[in-house]
Parts: C-alpha cells; structure tokens; sequence
C-alpha cells in the first residue's frame, strides 16, 4: 500500500475518533460542529499527504483509471452546493417550474458528450481561454476570454460561498450571513492546498461520501413514510396526492401544477423552456468541464466516462425531486398551526436565528397559513430560504442529529469542491494572462506565487461579500441554484457558441469569436444584474415574462449571429492562416 | 499524430467519409435529444393529467426521471456508435498507407 493512503486512512480514523468522541461527551451543538468542521481539516490533511508523498503516483493513477471512476470523479467535480445544497428546495418551494434544473444540468451534459468532449481532447487545450487562443490564433482572443471567465467564475463562486454560509450558519447558529465570511475562510484555507482537484481517486471518493451523505436522509425519511413498496422513487404518489389536497385546503396552486410560480422572475411556458435549453447550453461553456476529458487513456474512454458521469449525476438528480417532495410534505404539516406552536417546531426553532427562517402572522389570526391576501396582495406567513431544505431535513423528520451533521459535510464538501477549482482557475488568469503576459513579464517566480496568493484572498473577498449581500436580501430571492443558474447564463452567452462553432464552422474568424463574446455578454449581463439583482420589471413576451436565466436564450443567440455576421465581413475562412486550419482538422482527425 | 501530413489525412476520401458519417450521426442523435430535452415537456396540459405509478402525474415524471434516463442512454449509444466510426476509419488509413 502506498504510504499516502495509509496515511490518509490513519488520519480519517483519527478524525472520526475524535468526532465520536465529542460528539459523546459534549452533545449535539460541539458535536455538530466537531463532525463539520472536522470534515474541512480532514480534507485538508488529506491534500497536505498527497502533496508531500503521493501525488505524482496517484496523477500517474489517474491515466490507468477506468471510465467509470473516471465518470464518479467528473460528477464530483460537476456538481457543486447548487446540486447539493439547493436544488431539492428550490424544486420543494416552485414545484414543476423549478423542474428546468433537473434537466437543464443534466442533458447539457449529452450535448457536451456529442459536440466537445471527443473534439476538444484532441485539441489538446486544457481550458477554454486556451481553446480560444489556439482557435484564433490572437492573443487579444485571449484575453477577452479571461474577463469572460472571470464574469462566470466569480458568480459560481459567490453562489459556493451562500451554501457554505447557509450550512455553516445552522451548525453555529449565527446569521447566515456571516457564515458567508467564514465561508471564505475554509474556502481560503482548502485552496491553498492545491492539488487536491487533479487526484481523480481523491475525487471519487469524495463523490461516495456526497452521495451516501445526499441519499441517506431521503432514504431514512422514505423508510418512515412507507415508500418502500417497491421503491422510494416511483412510489411517491400517493404522498404527493396527499400534498396536493392539503396545498387545496390552503388555496395554494397544486405542486406539480406547471407554470403556477415564478421560476427565475419568469413565467409561463416559454421561460420554462427557454430557461431549461440555457442551462443546456451553458454546460458547454463552462470553464471547469474541459479538462474532464483528458483524464483516461483513449477517446473511446473519454466518451464512455462521460456516460458514467451522468449515469453518477442523475444518481442525486433522479433523487433531488424526491427529496424535494419529503421536504414539502413535511412542512406542509406546519400549514394551519398555532403560530407561537410553530415557532417551537424543532426544525423552525433551529433555524430562526440563522435568519433563514422568518414567521410572521400577516392577518393576525394566529394562525400559520402558507399564503394570505392583506390589502390585495398575497403574503407569505412562513417563509424560508430554499437553500435550507436538503440540510435541514433530518431535523424536520426528527433525525438523530448526528445525520445533519453527515448531511451537512456532503454539502460542504460539494461547494468547497467546487469554489476551490474556480478560484485556482481565477488565480491563474490573473497571475498568468493578465499579469505575466501584459504587466510584468519579468516577474521573478517568488514574487508570482505571492501575487497569485493575494488575488486568491482578494478573489475569495469578493465573492464573500457579493454572497454576504445575497443571503441578506429579507425576500430569499437569491439561492445558491438561481446564482450558479445566472453563470450558465454567462458561460452560453460568452464561450458556447465560440466552442461549438469554432469546432464545426470553418469560417468562423478571430474576429467572429471576440465581437461574438462581447456582444453576448453585453446582452446578458445588464439583464441578469437589472432583473435579478435590482428586481426591474422583466420582459415579456406574449404576456410571459422572461426570467434571467431564459434571458441567456436571447443572449447566446446575439453571440451566434455576431460571430456569424462578424466572420463573413471579415472575410470568413480566407482571414484563418493555415496553421489554425491545420488545428482545426487536428480536432476532427481520430487519434 | 504520427504518419501522413494531417491536411493530407483531410483531403483524404476516407476521411471525407468518417467525418460525413460523424456528422450525421451526431446530427440524427442530437434530433433525438431535442425530444428528451424539449418535445416531450411541451404538452403538459394533457400530460399533467395521466397519472402513473399510483399518483404521479406524467409531466412531472418525465422530467423528473425519463428525461434523464434518456440522456444517459444517448450518450453511451454515440460512445458505441464512435467508436466503430474511429475504428474503420483508422483501418482503412492502414490499409492505403
């Protein structure tokens, strides 16, 4: 055994000794915290070992690994808090209309098996401002390229960092918001380890502890309510019929009932559908997939493991509606109660000082409706933010505590995951093509490396404070799923239409490629910040409102045509030189 | 790539043909992807009343569980399908060199 993974194995048994331990002897709170933030030093332990002993090893592993490890890594990797954390709660809170998450993050994972996975392995370019310079053979291409990044890097971020507030917030029972800076903190603190992302047998087993720790309050919740016969996932009719009456008790539109609720600030069919090809599109674009294709020996393998990446993927998403489900039925048990009683709901009371949780008795009848109309309008008695459905959970079946705590490692190790590969690949750009490249190219190595540590804390800032400020926002109307939504956004509007056409469109030009990014960024980003973030009015079309997401339909086809339109009055293929035509082929050619 | 000149390789009948075939493979299976991803959520308002599985209404299913399962399927498919394209592709190569 290599003396890597024995020590690794030491320090987790070392880790959940002492977790036992505390948690025995100092009850749920310490205990809690013991589980929790343990998992954090645990994982940076083990980057720490494999730093030291094992990483070229375990990277030259990573060659001979089969595709489905391969598949189990790249879900790891792909799925981020907004999986995790918020999808089953903004599913439990909007129903169908929510439902465009399901499938918009699944089966843009085809497209990216049709269209780019074989292509750009034998590009040979590890992210996308790199596939972008060598198809425009342009360094002002690259450049572009890296703002671009930098836009959608920096939302998925800001978005890791809310879940880790929301997590961290119920476990210290502070405000959520604050949590959002000690967010930044361990983000910091597990990003300094580097490494870590590139180990794909670290990342599988990661992917085991995220899944076990996803499906076992769903399972346990399932077993309580009798959905075994025969399984969870097709027999939940009954319990959602049930649901669906209590919903018509209380005048609330049926769960399932499309279109009832806004989804993203849109409505109607056309945002649902539009919503749901963005989120398709965006997973081309986003800057973190690339790389995914390079880990096993062949093209053939490559191809197959990103089969077994959905097949491990749809594992929580085939779920998340379920979970969504057992979540809603259990609040709805809170519909019609006393409100001072249901302030004393254990799930309520652990999470009303997080700020994540708010009742207040809106008609002053004292008793908790889920909606009332006042003055015309209708208000919500009970409120929460939908990012605390999957990790409280366990609290509103009764679990024994220790489940949260699991629950709550799974969810944070999905977005620490996921901020720590975004900010490595921030960093990088900074440092290395904007820096290095065009403000001091004679930079000693030390002095790098420092400049790199500095942005990487200054980065990590930012996105804190962008999601200290969502988590405030009293109407809950960011969670971290719209936001991670709202970088899909930007990644179709600026680099899918530059990737696709770059690999199958000949004429497309350096010219092409840049206007076409700038203009589709232009499109989506006033939108998604004035709709979104400012609450302006959105547009409407035939009495449907386009939500922010459905908005990237509009830009990613601005995008499109510019870098159509572009090329062809620049002179199409005749501007390329040969050596970016020969690349081009190269992409097509088998190995 | 080792071998012939790659902008040979290009203007090779042999690979004319694989990436003709490539392309409208990915095409007739992209067609097949619009109806997991797009046709079958459209008609709602029929599908939302027939229940399944003892009280599921059908909408929610699909996208609940068939879309998915759908995409998984596809993407194996076209894995299989590739793979024999990339392989008579490179035999034939052999056999002209």
């Amino acid at each position: 055994m290599p003396r890597g993974l024995f020590l690794v194995i030491a320090t987790f048994i070392v880790y959940v000794i002492i977790a036992v331990s505390v948690s025995f002897s100092a009850g749920p709170y310490f205990g809690g915290l013991a589980i929790i933030l343990g998992s954090v030093v645990f994982y940076v332990s083990v980057a720490w070992i494999m730093k030291a002993a094992t990483v070229e090893e375990f990277y030259v592993a990573g060659r001979r690994v089969p595709a489905v490890v391969n598949g189990a890594a790249t879900a790891a990797d792909w799925m981020s808090g907004a999986s995790f954390i918020s999808m089953a709660g903004a599913i439990a809170v909007l129903g169908y209309d929510a439902m465009p998450f399901i499938i918009g993050w699944t089966l843009g994972y085809v497209l990216a098996a049709f269209f780019i996975a074989p292509y750009v392995r034998r590009s040979e370019t590890y992210t996308v401002p790199e596939f972008i310079e060598a198809r425009s053979g342009w360094a002002v291409a690259r450049l572009v390229s890296v703002v671009m990044l930098f836009v959608v890097s920096l939302t998925y971020l800001t978005a890791q960092l809310v879940g880790v507030g929301v997590v961290i917030s119920r476990f210290l029972g502070i405000p959520a918001a604050i949590g959002a800076y000690i967010g930044v903190l361990l983000v910091v603190l597990y990003a300094t380890t580097g490494g870590w992302k590139s180990v794909t047998w670290t990342q599988f087993t990661q992917y085991v502890v995220l899944i076990t720790m996803y499906w076992l309050p769903v399972m346990i919740a399932s077993y309580s309510l009798g959905l075994f016969k025969p399984w969870p996932h097709f027999s939940y009719g009954e319990i959602l019929q049930e649901l669906q009456a209590r919903e018509q008790q209380f005048g609330l539109p049926a769960w399932t009932e499309p279109y009832a609720r806004a989804f993203a600030g849109g409505t109607g069919q056309l945002n649902w559908v539009l919503s749901a090809i963005v989120l398709m599109l965006g997973t081309i674009g986003l800057p973190h997939i690339l790389v995914r294709f390079y880990t096993v020996p062949d093209v053939h393998r490559a191809r197959l493991s990103v089969g077994w990446a959905l097949v491990f993927i749809g594992l929580l998403y085939t779920t998340a509606p379920l979970y969504a489900l057992i979540a809603r039925y259990a609040f709805s048990q809170v519909w019609g109660m006393e409100i001072e009683a249901a302030k004393q709901v254990g799930w309520i009371s652990k999470w009303l000082p997080t700020g994540l949780v708010s009742i207040k008795d809106v008609n002053g009848d004292g008793i908790l409706q889920p909606l009332v109309q006042v003055n015309g309008r209708l208000e919500a008695e009970l409120s929460f933010h939908r990012d605390i459905v999957v990790v409280g959970m366990p609290d509103m079946f009764g679990m024994v505590w220790v489940i949260s705590a699991l629950v709550a490692t799974g969810g944070l190790a999905a977005a620490l995951s996921t901020a720590d590969g975004l900010l490595l690949a921030m960093t990088t750009a900074i440092t290395r093509d904007i820096y290095k490249r065009f403000i001091n190219p004679a930079v000693t190595e030390r002095r790098e490396i420092l400049a790199a540590r500095v942005t990487l804390v200054i980065v990590a800032l930012l996105a804190g404070t962008l999601g200290y400020l969502a988590i405030l926002d009293p109407t809950f109307r960011s969670y971290v799923a719209l936001i991670v939504g709202w970088a899909f956004v930007f990644a179709a509007s600026s680099f899918t239409p530059a990737i696709i056409l770059g690999i199958f469109w000949r004429g497309l030009n350096r010219y092409g490629i840049v206007a076409g990014m700038i203009v589709g960024m232009l499109v989506a980003l006033p939108y998604v910040v004035g709709v979104g973030v400012f609450g302006m009015p959105p547009l409407e079309i035939a009495g449907q409102k386009i939500g922010t997401i459905a908005w990237g339909f509009f830009s990613f086809l601005a995008n499109l045509i510019v870098s159509v339109l572009v090329s062809l009055a620049t002179g199409g293929e005749r501007a390329i030189p040969p050596d970016i035509k020969r690349f081009i082929v190269k992409m097509r050619v088998p190995e | 790539m080792s071998g012939p000149d790659i902008s040979e390789i290009e203007r090779s009948e042999t690979f004319r043909k694989y990436w003709r075939k490539m392309v409208t493979t990915t095409i007739v299976l992209f067609i097949i992807w619009t109806f997991f991803a797009v046709w079958i959520h459209l008609p709602v308002q029929t599908t939302k009343n027939i229940l399944i599985f003892n009280g599921i209404p059908l909408h929610w299913f699909l996208a609940a569980f068939v879309a998915i399962v759908g995409g998984i399927l596809l993407i194996f498919i076209f894995a299989f399908i590739a793979r024999k394209y990339d392989e008579e592709f490179k035999r034939e190569l052999r056999g002209h060199a």
